[in-house]
Order: C-alpha cells, then structure tokens, then sequence
C-alpha cells in the first residue's frame, strides 16, 4: 500500500511555490509561485509550458476548469483571476475581496468561480457573465476560509472558527460541523462520504457528512505553523498529509496507523500535495521544487 | 584763373546726365517717403508689419505668401535613411546678411590653420619636434602667410626692422646721450624698487663701455625702440584719485608692502561677487569743519563695525567701578548706609496657605434646598432670587390677579420639580430594545423624555407626549423637541437594523495599552456543550448546527439544480429575495425627506399657538392626570371599556384596538358623539361645581342606540343665542332629538338634569354648564355673559380665555372649516382626558 516512489522532480523557478495541482485530467499540473506567477508543466515528462503573469502578489492557489481551457487563480493581491490557458491572457479579474484569497475552485462546469478568503468570506462568481460582483456571497464563516470544496450540489468551506460549513444548494440548508480546533485543511473523500480535516494541533480527523460523527483520527505529524494540506488517495485507502520534517505521512484510512512516509530529500516542508485524479500519482511541493510520485511512470499515449 | 583752366584741373568721374532741357517738366513725380519701399536685391519687399519696420520674416523671406512658415516634412524610411541634419545659424539668416554688407559676410578667407595666427581661441599646443631640428618648426615661418599690417609692411620696405626704433639713425654717442636721458626719466618712475643688498653694477654702462672702443664714430646706428607706455583706462565712477581702504591695517605687513599697495578704489569681493567699495577721497566735505589730515592712509580697522567697541566697554566698565566706588564712599565701607544697621536676625518668613482643594463635582452655584415638608415658597422674588426681573406672570401673581393661563400656580416653585411632576410614570411597555441608544445622554429630563416618547410611538400614542413635555416648555419648543424625538427615532431605528450584522460587539477587552498581551483565542461563541462535546469527542448531534440557507438562483442555474423549495413549495431563492430586499439601504436623505421642511414647521407652530389658547381648559386636567401616578389602576376600575385612556391603551399593541383612538383624534366630532359611550352613572356627583363632573353625568346615559339621537346641537339650536359657527350641525338638526335627551338624562342621573343645557335655566347652568359638550357650550358661553359661570378658578379663567378666542373667531367668521375641525379635535381631546379625571375622581369617591 502506497508504495509510491518519487518519479520527477521540477524546480520551478518562480519563488516559493504556495500550491500545486494538477489539472482535470492529471496530464498536467499548475504550480502557484510567490513571484506572483503561475506555471503550467507537464509533470510526467518534466516539461515547462506556459507562464501566467499578472497577479500583484503571491498566488496563493489556483485550479483548472473542467475543459483545461481557463485557469482560476486567487492570490494575496486580493484579486481572482481567470486565465486563459493557451494565451496566458487575463480572461477576468475580481477585486472584491478584502483580503487574501487562500482557496479558489470551479464548479462542475465550470461556469462558477468560488474563492475562499482570509476575510471570512466566500465568493461566488458568476464566469458566464461579465459581472464583476459575485453573485453569492457566503459570510456565515467568522474566521479566514482556510480550503473550498466545491461538489455537484454541495460548497463545502473550512475555517479557522473550527468549523466545517456545508452548504448544500439542492437542499437550501447550511450544515456546520464544530471540529473543537482551527481547520488548515480539509477534503474529502473521493465517494463524497467523509470529510478530512486538518487541524492545526497536528491532528487530521475524519468525519462522517451524514452525521458529523468523528470516524478516524490520524496523528503522527507536525503541521508546525505551516498550511499543511491534506489528502486522500485515489481508492479511498490513504489519507495523505504533508509535514514539516520533509515527509509525507501515509495513513491507513481504517486502521489509522501510518503506513508509509514518502521522504523528501530537501528537507524543507511539504506543504501542498495534490492526488491525481484518476491514477496512482501524487503532486508534492516543497519551497521552490515541486515532486511528483507514483506508482510507475505514466502509460504515455504519446 | 579763366574757367578752362578750372575744368582742366578736375577730374571727371562717371556719365553725366542729360541736361534738363528748358521747358521740359518731369515725368514721373516725385515719389514720397512713404511710397518708397526698400527691396532686396531680389526686387522683394524686405520690411514687413510693425508698420511695415520690421526685418523680412519667414524662411526666405516666405511670410504672407501661401507658403509662409512652412515646416519642413520629415521622412524617412529603412531604405532610405535621413542623415541628422545639424541646423546652422544661416538657416536663419536672410541672404543679405550674408552678403558683403551684411552681418557675417560671406567672403573667401585663408583658414585659421593656414592663416597661422597665433589668436586662435584654441590655446596652443606645445610641441616639440622630433625630427633632427629641434625647437621651432623651420619651414614654418615661411609657409605662413605674412599676416603684417601695411604700415609695418611699408616701415619695412624703408629699411626698418623689428625690434628697432622709428626714426633717423643715430650715432654711437648720440645714442649714449638718449639712453641716458630716457634712464634718467625711467628712473623717476621706478623709485619704489627696492634692492637688498649691494647695488649691482649697472650692466648698461660696461657694455657700453666695451662697444665704446670698438665701434667707429661715423657707424650710425638705428636708435632703440620706444617702449610704449599705456595710460590706465578709467572704469569707475568714482572721484578722480579716489582709492579704496584696505582692509588690511596701516601697520600690517601687506599694507607695508608697496608692491602690493594696490590703489584699487574698489574690487569684487572673491565669493560674494558683492561690489565693496572701500576707500577714501581726497579732500574735506564742504560741512567738514576742519580739515583732516589728508596724507594720513586710511584704513578699515579704523573704523567701529559694531555699538560696542573695546574703547567704549571700557569706558563703561570705568564708569560702573565709579560709580560703586561712590557707593562705598557713602556706607563707609560696609554694605550698610550710615545711621543704619543690619540685621542680625533674618526676618520671619511669611507662611504660605494654599488654596483649598475643590472637591470633585463641586459646583459654585448654592441652590437653596427646600424641606420637603415645608411650605412651598411662594414668594416669587425670594424664588426667583432679587437679581433676576420678574416677568408679567410673576407681577400678575403677585397683583393678585388672575393667573395667567399658561402659568400654572405650581410653576412658581423650582423649575425642577415642575419638570418631574410633568414625566409621569408610565406602566413599562415590554423590554425597550433602543437602551443602548441614547442621543440625550446629557440632559437627563430630556432622555428620559425621549424614552417616554418611544414608549408611546410604539403605542402609537405619539400625541400623548405633548402632555409630558415640562410645562414650562414654550410651544414652539415643545414642537421642536417633538420633531427632534421624532429625528432622533428615525435615525436610531433604520441603523438598528442595518448596522446589527455589520458591526460585532467586541468580545474581548481592549488591550490597545498593552500591544504584547496575550489574546485568548476567540469562542466564536461556542456554546459550552458543543466544546465539551468537541473535546470529548462525542462529534455529531452535539456539534451539528443545520440552518436554512438560501441560494442565490442564479448559482442553482449555473449549477445544474432546481431552486430548493420550502415546505410550502415556494422558492427559497425567492424569499430569500424578499427579505433581503426591504431591507435598503440607509440613507441620510430618508430623514431629510421625511422630517419636516421649516414651512411645514412654520404653520404647525402657529395652529400650536392656537391651540396653545384654546386647549388651557385641557390643562387642569392633564395636571390631574400627572398626578395620579398609576393609570392602569384607574382604567381596571372603570368598567367602560371604550372610554379612551392613553395610559390604560398603553397595554394592547393591536392597531385595531386603537381604532377608537385614532377615531376621537381624527374624526369628525359628530360621528364620535354618536359612538362614544359614556360610562355608566354609578356615582352621583359630589362636587356639582366641578366642570368635569358633567361627563359623568352625561356617561351616565342609556346605550348607544338612543344615545345617538341627541342631538346637542338641536338644543343648541333651541337657544336664542345660537351663533352661526356651527351651522353644519345645526342643520342637520333633529326635532325629536331634545325631549328624548331629556328624558335620558333624567332618568340616569337625576341630577344632571337638561336644564344645564337650557339656556332658559341660568342657575342650572351655572353649575353644569362647563362640562357640556365643548362645542355647544362654547357657543353659549359666546352668547351668555360670562361671569355666572363661575366654578373653579381655574375653570373659570380658561372659560374665559376661551371665550375670547371664540369670540374672535367669530368675529373673523371666514376662518376655513379645516380649521375649525382642528379646533374640534383638540376640544375632543381635551374632553377624553377630561372624563378621564372624571374617572379618576370617581375611582378615589369609591375609595373614600
């Protein structure tokens, strides 16, 4: 189980990199600089495609849309872009948060933006129109929008008032969940069953949706002061979690006992990490490198 | 000389003219200034405009034609490059300049190079040869272009050569004899040269010596160049012989150097550039009395530069140890003048008391305090203090006349207790949410007021305030208060709301002092179970919280989902929309709008000032009613249940339970006889005299259906003296309506029999007459003389101020309806709190 072995490694050149995701297909991945770019790569073959220049500061996470054609991206310059892929140019730009934007997602469709920021808020953003206000705004949260998960019918927001928000839009109901301490991170599993949090005493709990009971707790590793994410791997078996000591931590989803630790040799953080969305690969960051892991190297159909 | 030998001797130059045949007139006329035009020699006009004085403009003299200043295009393309032009200063000179007489003629000069003149601005460069000659180049000299003079050139086709003298030549000795003479002369001048040292030997004279013997006599010699002297050009303005003092003393080395002494009058200073003139002339002034020493050398250090110079210090200084000498002089010796003696003990020193300290809050004002069971002080001058004037009010009391309506006798006393008596205690209406607002924080009486006005907004019984507005208030204040309250609710309600979700009371305190301490980390209000819950980990219920939310329609079409309905099957979106959408925006320009323009104000002030006149019959009442303190105690005795109590309605929020208020304000007073039941006759009368004991009687009478038929106004009408200004009611007068009514009231009260209605029956009416339906009544009191109706005091001194107002009011008969219906209106007002005294009264006749 998860014996992954780290396939690349890509130094990005573009500062610290905040986050790393790969795109719907898992063919690429777009790295978020702090020299206020993006970049698209091909993590498999280790190829550099495409710079996305134009935010003011810091991108602090981005996400691709359904059809690899745009790019949303939100940074500490308090703005959310939508980029388009193969021109690179700046398709929209949103200047209504006050604060830095931490979490941005599409939409099944990709017609919505969301965006999570540290000023408590969550945006919706209408992509059709050329309507620069958002059509929705979620404020129930009363700290920053630490990470966004966006499912057919469901928004669900972490923050570090401690709690998980689940706003379901076929219901018209707002569930929130008390974790007991601030949320880093959150996901979910891939059967859109339990949610992941991230707490930041080092501890990563499952939680059921349904009921908001507590399933699982998985400890082991340090988050330290860092926005450490986490993740759950493709078959719903490992809950992955980044840590400070280099490592990703490997949990075995029931037993709860760490299964494996996928060692960086830099030795710096692991902050982001990102599972491919349908293969045995898992995208990792730490300072300016960016690694990818897997099980083998990709059938290339090329 | 004969004439041919004249023209002989003349040369004759150029072509002669035509003579002038006689006869023959000039063709052409003489062409005036004016008309000559100076040309170039292109035949082309060459002065233009400023009266035709100016020089030829444009390029190539190109002004006024279509051509005129015509910039130059500009073009240039990869192929075929434009070369930087340099501009020159003949792109802006005209081609005469350039001419032989122009400005910079152009003519055909050797170069500097080759013309070899050694004035070339640029400095010359030394150069050594490095070929086998050394110095100077040879061939040099010859390739230059001889760059003479003609005189010098002539000087030396006549056999002179540089260097010597002009003139015959010399012999050996008349040379000498020259020398010598000219030495002579050269050495007048050059007295000052001074030489340490041995004198050397003049070497002129050992040459000399040398050649002497030599040279023949008979060779001549070319004689020895004169050197030329140069007079000084003058370039100041000063006098002649004027020269500037040196800064430098007389004394000083530089000064003392003669080579040095320059006369320079005056010079530039080195940095400044500032023009110093120093220096001084020969001569004395035609004031100066005597002449100074005019060899003496003068310099600056001679002169003071500030008021204090050493001299006089010390000069000063002498005389201040003249002076304490003479001082000495008289105390013998010691610090003390003779005949006296010092002390030998210091003198007491006095001891200094601080001013007490105030206490905190003290006020320098003494209020006289009043014992609370003493009499109260009615003298007015010892209330009002002897300083202050007293005003018509206080000299009408004090003449014993009648008081003045508006003043009530309690008036006199402190203005406080007026204002105390005058907020009654009204039964709390539910929690006021508004506490924490409170605009009039800095008058108390004023903010609890305005707390009072809330209550009754919220009752709706804003026209209950007026009432418990002190009454020393002037109406015009009152109005302003009430629109102020009215303001001040206005602003305070809309920001409740709006300003509710956007701000958070802090939940911690504020540290602002200490940066550095330690913030406990925010609840964001954790219920106590969900963190105890949380931490035991009992996750799920405990910790669940599920709300409605509402998306917005848009993010459910964008999102591929049905709008979520409610129970009802409506939209959430939707409501979600209506909810949201009263609730705008606040703007200040809502209360700009909505308060009262001033000419609005202006006319309700003065129906107030009407009202201030008419309403002084209410007053006494309201008097009564502040002082009974508990309303609601009054109301659950009275068992009508109509009967209109602001105080008692306080209770019920319904807006159909105020029907019947809102009906006696604003209804017409017909339709509000015929619904008013009066209470039941439980009580006989025991004051007769009080005016307001007839609505008791008038209460007493059966219900509603037959109560309806009367008609006051048909008994009005039964009256001789009935007067026109009620002429609608005495229209629609009934026959059938006054016997009933008499019947009634017989039969029910027994004492309040019609006769205080019957204007045949002035005793009766003595006694009833003021508390007959106001309206009527005031119309008998207009037509009965006033003084039999005398009940209290008070009530008669109201009577009578209405009296003449109605009076007046009649007198201007075309006073508009609507007016009169105000007047109605507040009648009717007043008559409600009238029967609520009467209630009262009943109520206390039962205790008793």
């Amino acid at each position: 189980m998860m014996d992954y072995k780290l396939l690349n490694t890509i130094k990005c050149q573009q500062g610290a990199v905040r986050k790393v995701r790969f795109n719907i297909d898992g063919m690429y991945c777009i790295t978020c600089g702090s020299d206020k770019t993006l970049k698209l790569w091909n993590p498999h073959r280790g190829l550099f495609l495409k710079n996305y220049s134009g935010h003011g500061s810091d991108v602090m996470d981005a996400c691709g849309s359904s059809d690899s054609s745009q790019i949303l991206s939100g940074g500490s310059d308090r703005a959310v872009m939508v980029w388009d892929v193969s021109t690179g140019k700046v398709l929209r730009r949103f200047r209504v948060h006050m604060s830095t934007v931490t979490c941005v997602r599409f939409n099944e469709e990709s017609t919505l933006g969301f965006s999570g920021s540290l000023d408590n808020a969550v945006l919706i953003w209408d992509l059709r129109a050329h309507n620069f206000q958002p059509v929705q705004n979620l404020k129930d949260a009363k700290d920053s929008i630490t990470s966004l998960l966006v499912t057919d019918h469901e928004v669900v927001t972490s923050s570090l008032d401690c709690r998980i928000r689940r706003y379901d839009i076929r219901s018209g109901s707002l569930t929130t969940d008390f974790v007991g301490a601030p949320i880093i991170s959150a996901n979910m599993t891939q059967d859109g069953q339990c949610y992941v949090a991230g707490l930041d005493d080092s501890r990563i709990c499952l939680f059921d949706k349904s009921t908001g009971e507590l399933l699982n707790e998985y400890s082991g590793h340090h988050t330290g002061d860092y926005t450490i994410d986490v993740a759950v791997d493709k078959k719903d078996k490992v809950i992955l979690a980044g840590s400070t000591d280099s490592a990703i931590y490997c949990w075995d989803l029931i037993g709860s006992s760490v299964v494996n630790k996928l060692q960086h040799e830099d030795g710096s953080v692991v902050h982001s990490l990102h599972t491919h969305p349908t293969g045995a690969f898992l995208m990792s960051s730490t300072q300016s490198q960016v690694h990818l892991w897997g099980e083998e190297d990709l059938p290339q159909d090329d | 000389m004969s004439d041919s030998e004249e023209e002989e001797q003349y040369p004759f130059l150029g072509t002669p003219l035509e003579p002038i045949e006689e006869g023959d007139i000039p063709k052409k006329k003489h062409m005036g200034v004016q008309d000559q035009i100076a040309t170039d020699k292109y035949g082309r006009r060459r002065f233009h405009g400023a009266f035709t004085g100016g020089f030829s403009a444009g390029h190539f003299n190109s002004v006024g034609t279509p051509e005129g200043w015509k910039p130059t295009s500009f073009k240039s393309s990869r192929s075929t490059k434009v070369d930087s032009k340099f501009q020159k200063p003949e792109d802006f000179m005209d081609d005469e300049d350039m001419d032989d007489f122009g400005i910079a003629p152009s003519v055909v000069r050797a170069k500097s190079e080759y013309s070899g003149s050694r004035s070339s601005k640029k400095r010359e460069r030394v150069n050594f040869q490095d070929g086998p000659i050394p110095g100077e180049p040879v061939l040099q000299k010859i390739l230059e272009p001889s760059k003479d003079t003609v005189g010098v050139l002539l000087l030396m086709k006549m056999g002179w050569k540089p260097g010597q003298g002009v003139g015959p030549r010399l012999s050996k000795m008349e040379k000498r004899l020259q020398k010598r003479k000219s030495k002579l002369e050269k050495g007048s001048s050059t007295v000052n040269t001074k030489v340490y040292g041995c004198a050397m030997k003049p070497p002129s004279s050992s040459e000399e010596s040398g050649s002497d013997e030599d040279l023949d006599i008979d060779t001549l010699f070319a004689p020895d160049d004169v050197e030329v002297t140069f007079s000084k050009p003058k370039t100041d303005v000063f006098g002649m012989g004027y020269s500037g003092l040196d800064r430098n003393s007389v004394l000083s080395a530089k000064q003392s150097d003669p080579a040095k002494a320059v006369p320079d009058t005056f010079r530039l200073m080195d940095k400044n550039k500032k023009l110093a003139i120093r220096g001084q002339a020969f001569g004395v002034g035609a004031f100066e009395e005597e002449d100074a020493d005019i060899y003496a050398r003068d310099d600056m250090s001679q002169y003071d530069f500030a008021l204090e110079t050493p001299a006089s210090l010390r000069e000063k200084r002498k005389q201040e140890r003249a002076a304490k000498e003479k001082l000495l002089a008289i105390t013998g010796g010691e610090d003390v003048i003779e005949g006296f003696e010092a002390a030998k003990k210091p003198a007491s020193q006095k001891k200094y008391f601080p001013p007490p300290t105030l206490p905190p809050g003290y006020q320098p004002i003494h209020k006289a305090r009043k014992s609370r069971f003493g009499p109260e002080r009615t003298n007015i001058a010892e209330v009002k203090g002897p300083k202050q004037a007293l005003d018509a009010e206080d000299r009408s009391v004090i003449l014993g006349e009648k008081v003045s309506t508006r003043k009530h006798p309690e008036n006199t006393t402190d203005e406080n207790k007026t204002e105390e008596l005058s907020i009654p205690e009204l039964p709390p209406v539910g929690p006021v949410d508004d506490q924490d607002f409170k605009p009039f924080v800095a008058d108390p009486s004023k903010q609890a007021r305005y707390e009072k006005y809330l209550q009754l907004v919220k009752i709706g019984a804003k026209d209950a305030f007026s009432s418990l507005q002190p009454k020393n208030m002037s109406e015009w204040e009152k109005e302003r208060e009430r629109t102020e309250f009215e303001q001040a609710a206005k602003l305070y309600r809309p920001l409740s709301g709006m300003m509710a979700d956007r701000f958070a009371r802090a939940e911690l305190p504020d540290e602002s002092l200490d940066p550095l301490a330690p913030v406990a980390k925010m609840s964001h209000g954790v219920s106590a179970d969900m963190a105890a819950a949380a931490a035991s980990k009992m996750f799920g219920k405990l910790t669940r919280i599920v709300e409605d939310w509402a998306p917005v329609s848009l993010v459910c079409k964008r999102m591929n989902i049905a709008e979520p309905l409610n129970r009802g099957g409506k939209s959430l979106c939707e409501i979600a929309k209506d909810r949201a959408q009263p609730k705008s925006r606040f703007s200040v320009f809502d209360i700009l709008v909505n308060s009262d323009d001033p000419f609005s104000r202006f006319n309700k002030t003065a129906d107030s000032d009407k009202r201030t006149s008419s309403s002084t019959a209410g007053e006494p009442v309201e008097k009564e009613v502040l002082d009974e303190p508990s309303g609601a105690e009054v109301a659950k005795s009275s068992a009508s249940e109509e009967l209109i109590d602001p105080f008692e309605k306080i209770k019920f929020d319904d807006p159909a339970e105020k029907k019947d208020l809102f009906k006696a304000i604003f209804c017409d007073s017909e339709d509000e006889e015929e619904e008013e039941t009066p209470p039941p006759p439980k009580l006989a009368p025991h004051k007769p005299s009080e005016a307001s004991q007839q609505n008791v009687l008038r209460n007493t009478s059966p219900p509603r259906g037959i109560f309806a038929n009367l008609n006051l106004d048909k008994l009005n009408e039964k009256k001789p003296v009935i007067s026109g200004s009620d002429g609608k009611k005495e229209e629609s007068s009934a026959d059938t309506g006054l016997p009933l009514t008499h019947d009634r009231l017989n039969d029910s009260g027994g004492v309040g029999s019609v006769g205080g209605h019957d204007v045949a029956e002035p005793p009766n009416q003595d006694m009833y007459g003021p508390a007959l339906p106001n309206r009527p009544m005031f119309v008998q009191r207009h037509k009965i003389p006033p003084k039999p109706v005398v009940v209290s005091s008070s009530d008669s001194s109201s009577s009578s101020s209405d009296e003449e107002r109605w009076v007046e009011k009649d007198s201007s008969s075309t006073k508009k309806k609507k007016k009169k219906k105000k007047e109605r209106k507040k009648e009717k007002k007043r008559r409600k709190s009238k029967k609520h005294k009467e209630h009262k009264r009943k109520h206390k006749d039962k205790k008793k």
